[in-house]
């Protein structure tokens, strides 16, 4: 897998995406659109209601073709090698997504399974993840279908760690989640992170953003309007919902 | 109250939109319920008459054919008493408007009366016809036989809502354990089978036009009319109706009142109890222990429990790959008796392979049918499609499991069905190895263009079964007149399906080249189905 890495010479990027180009048939969404994201980094994504947010996703993740660009995961390609490049992140989507048929338990082997994880590496990691989440063990015997929708998410959320990815993608994760579990998934956020590993998160809650993202970006008109580094400016931390107003002229 | 019985409507019979969807529906159930009346007709008079020199035979009889409806309307209502009275959904929409507990019991009860009125007056009223016709009855007759489904909807429904809530708690167990369930669909689906083939044999006696004498003997006679001192009460409500004996009227009355007051009562505290009480699930923890596996073994059993959990795949699919054999076996013997025997027999001796040709028809047809129940390989990944586009697997291979899996279950079920037919002499051994290859790649294709169709599924534009329906039924219904017709030139059996074989290829393999081509685009453009 290591042969069909891309040399990368400069700053230690995970995520790379140079001059990307979407559009659903006339309709342009992005509109070559670039953005670094570092190792250790925890990104904000932000904009309005159908602006690209969730379609940058997808094209990350190899859930949508692009017209044109590049993306790169891990530093590999997501259209030449992504097999590679899916090995490398966790998606967790903005409604619980998994196989409502299966038991928890079923749904977490199976993801497990996937990703060839040993036996050793799936028991460490499902009971951190179980304990981490509060997962009640009951209820992952049962049916997903019988969950609520927090419950859902937050299998979703171990879900998508279990193999123990460098990128954690989620997209607006906090919905129907209780405060509890939002508090405790910032935590697992900022730790995540802490460990060199990238999140990547969108949400509509700049609040959230302001408060736990390392950079942030803004897009509008299908590109990156405004990308700010919270950590060197933290007045921006304060102003970042007001600049998410001017940039879409409120 | 007609608020609460239109809502109930809709729960039963579900809320089709268009209004030619609606008048299809409506026009294929009259002519559905036309034709099973005409047969009852046919086959209640033609019964009725040849028994009738035996002595007490008619009115035991006619005792036994309504126990025997009798049964078969309180299955039927218990499973609409269940879908009524103890749907969560239903009872959580309700617990938020201001409706009382007698209104919605009330309503469901008419609901459940107007069913069980129309289900019973389908199978007794023609029973009233036949008899009518045998032995010439006044207008009267035909008046009280509208009344019969009012006096038995006391003890039916009475029966159905004691065990109703049993019923429900035992279905609530099954969930929860899946190899019983799945035994009990298959012994339910294997007697249901058995009593199908009794019930065709004797309408096939009866249209081949065999002496069905050597059915009714003296001593069968005999059994039935000692057994109707037993079928309390519909006996009484036969000597009611049927020989206009009122005697009876008071003691049925007594017992079906008692068990309807009894049941009323018994389901309106249980209605209560579930409506304000979700009963507890208490799950045992299973201590599981994760094992290693090939991606290719963990997709297949995705594959398998999404087929399995699927409460409408388990039954339309599994349940009929098991019956097909019993089903194509009997469906291919009587056409086979019909069309070599009697009358037929004459036309067909011009057409020499009609007869193995028509059981490949019927092969092929049966099959494509129920494969239809498990091809919907994305709509039932509905949001999980983004799954399937994430996880670090080649779509081809994850696509190639979806299909496989259906596929290799329809093989076998074909595979069985064949031998079924060989070892009891129904095909010769050209017809089984043919009908191996020949329907085999008849259904692969049949995936094929089915995947094709699923594949192009798009946002706000839902699947089109055109391709797939036009093949599965024009493609087995051309290759049949075709080379019946040739047939009558004496082409050799061997040859015609040798045209069959030619034919799937020549449309197969470019429509899969082509597919595989596109595959990736597809795929890829494929929206998640909310």
């Amino acid at each position: 897998m290591e042969q069909n890495k891309i040399p990368n010479e400069g700053p230690k990027s995970v995520i790379s995406i140079k001059d990307l180009h979407k559009s659903y048939g006339k309709k342009d969404v992005l509109m070559g659109l670039n953005l670094e994201v570092y190792e250790g980094e925890l990104f904000g994504f932000l904009g309005r209601n159908g602006i690209g947010k969730s379609t940058t996703i997808d094209c990350m993740i190899g859930s949508k073709k692009f017209q044109k660009g590049t993306i790169e995961l891990d530093s590999y390609d997501i259209k030449m090698f992504p097999i590679e490049a899916k090995y490398s992140f966790g998606y967790v989507a903005s409604e619980p997504t998994c196989y409502e048929e299966m038991t928890g338990y079923e749904y977490l082997e199976f993801t497990a399974s996937i990703y060839g994880l040993s036996e050793a590496n799936f028991s460490k990691n499902y009971k951190y993840l179980v304990n981490r989440l509060q997962l009640k063990l009951e209820e992952l015997s049962n049916p997903i279908s019988d969950y609520s929708h927090g419950m859902k998410q937050k299998l979703c959320l171990a879900a998508s760690l279990l193999h123990n990815p460098k990128i954690w993608i989620l997209d607006e994760p906090t919905v129907g989640l209780d405060i509890m579990a939002v508090e405790e998934l910032k935590k697992m956020m900022r730790e995540y992170a802490s460990h060199g590993n990238t999140v990547f998160i969108t949400s509509h809650s700049i609040e959230l953003v302001a408060k736990l993202c390392d950079r942030v970006a803004i897009i509008n008109d299908g590109k990156v309007a405004a990308l700010y580094d919270l950590n060197k400016d933290p007045n921006k931390r304060l102003q970042l919902s007001r600049i998410f107003f001017s940039t879409y002229g409120g | 109250m007609i608020t609460l019985l239109a809502k109930d409507f809709k729960l039963m019979f579900g809320n089709e939109k268009g209004l030619l969807k609606k008048l299809l529906s409506i026009l294929f159930s009259i002519f559905f319920i036309a034709c099973f009346v005409g047969i009852e007709v046919f086959l209640f008079t033609t019964i009725l008459t040849k028994i009738g020199n035996f002595h007490q035979a008619p009115s035991a009889f006619i005792s036994l054919f309504l126990f025997i409806i009798s049964v078969i309307v309180t299955i039927s209502s218990l499973f609409n008493a269940l879908k009524l009275f103890f749907n969560e959904k239903d009872i959580e929409q309700l617990s938020v408007h201001p409706v009382s507990n007698s209104s919605i019991i009330l309503s469901k009860l008419i609901f459940l009366f107007l069913s069980h009125y129309a289900t019973c007056f389908i199978f007794v009223y023609p029973l009233i016809i036949a008899y009518g016709q045998i032995h010439p009855m006044h207008i009267k007759f035909y008046y009280i036989g509208l009344f019969y489904p009012i006096l038995s909807f006391l003890f039916e429904v009475g029966i159905v809502l004691l065990f109703v809530y049993p019923f429900y708690f035992f279905k609530e167990w099954l969930k929860k354990h899946l190899i019983v369930k799945f035994i009990i669909n298959t012994l339910t689906l294997v007697i249901g089978c058995i009593l199908y083939s009794q019930v065709l044999s004797l309408f096939i006696e009866i249209v081949a036009g065999n002496n069905i004498n050597s059915l009714f003997t003296t001593e069968s006679i005999g059994v039935i009319v000692n057994l109707k001192r037993y079928l309390i009460p519909t006996s009484f409500l036969s000597d009611l109706v049927f020989a206009g004996s009122t005697k009876t009227l008071l003691p049925y009355l007594g017992i079906a009142l008692g068990f309807f007051v009894f049941g009323v009562s018994i389901v309106i505290f249980l209605f209560n109890y579930v409506r304000n009480i979700s009963l507890t699930k208490n799950n045992k923890i299973k201590e599981k222990k994760y094992k290693e596996k090939p991606v290719w073994q963990s997709l297949v059993k995705k594959e398998v429990i999404l087929l399995a959990k699927n409460a409408d795949y388990t039954f339309s699919f599994t349940g009929l790959l098991i019956v097909q054999p019993f089903l194509a076996f009997l469906v291919i013997k009587a056409l086979n008796t019909i069309f070599t025997s009697g009358v037929f027999s004459y036309y067909i001796s011009m057409v020499p392979n009609f007869v193995p040709l028509m059981d490949m028809l019927i092969l092929m047809l049966f099959s494509a049918i129920i494969s239809q129940g498990a091809n919907s390989y994305i709509q039932m990944e509905k949001r999980t499609i983004k799954i399937m586009k994430t996880i670090p697997v080649k779509y081809s291979t994850q696509l190639l499991i979806k299909v496989s899996i259906p596929y290799l279950l329809s093989f076998a079920s074909l595979l069985l069905t064949l031998l079924v037919l060989l070892i009891s002499g129904s095909i010769n051994l050209l017809t089984f190895i043919c009908g191996i290859i020949l329907v085999g790649l008849f259904l692969l294709l049949f995936d094929i263009i089915s995947l094709k169709e699923e594949l192009s599924i798009r946002n706000h534009v839902p699947r089109s079964t055109t391709v797939s329906n036009l093949y599965s039924y024009l493609f087995p219904l051309g290759f049949f007149i075709v080379t019946a017709l040739l047939s009558y030139i004496k082409l050799p059996l061997i040859v015609a399906y040798a045209m069959g074989l030619v034919l799937v290829l020549a449309v197969g393999v470019p429509y899969s080249l082509k597919l595989k081509k596109n595959m990736s685009n597809l795929f890829m453009e494929l929206d998640v189905i909310n």
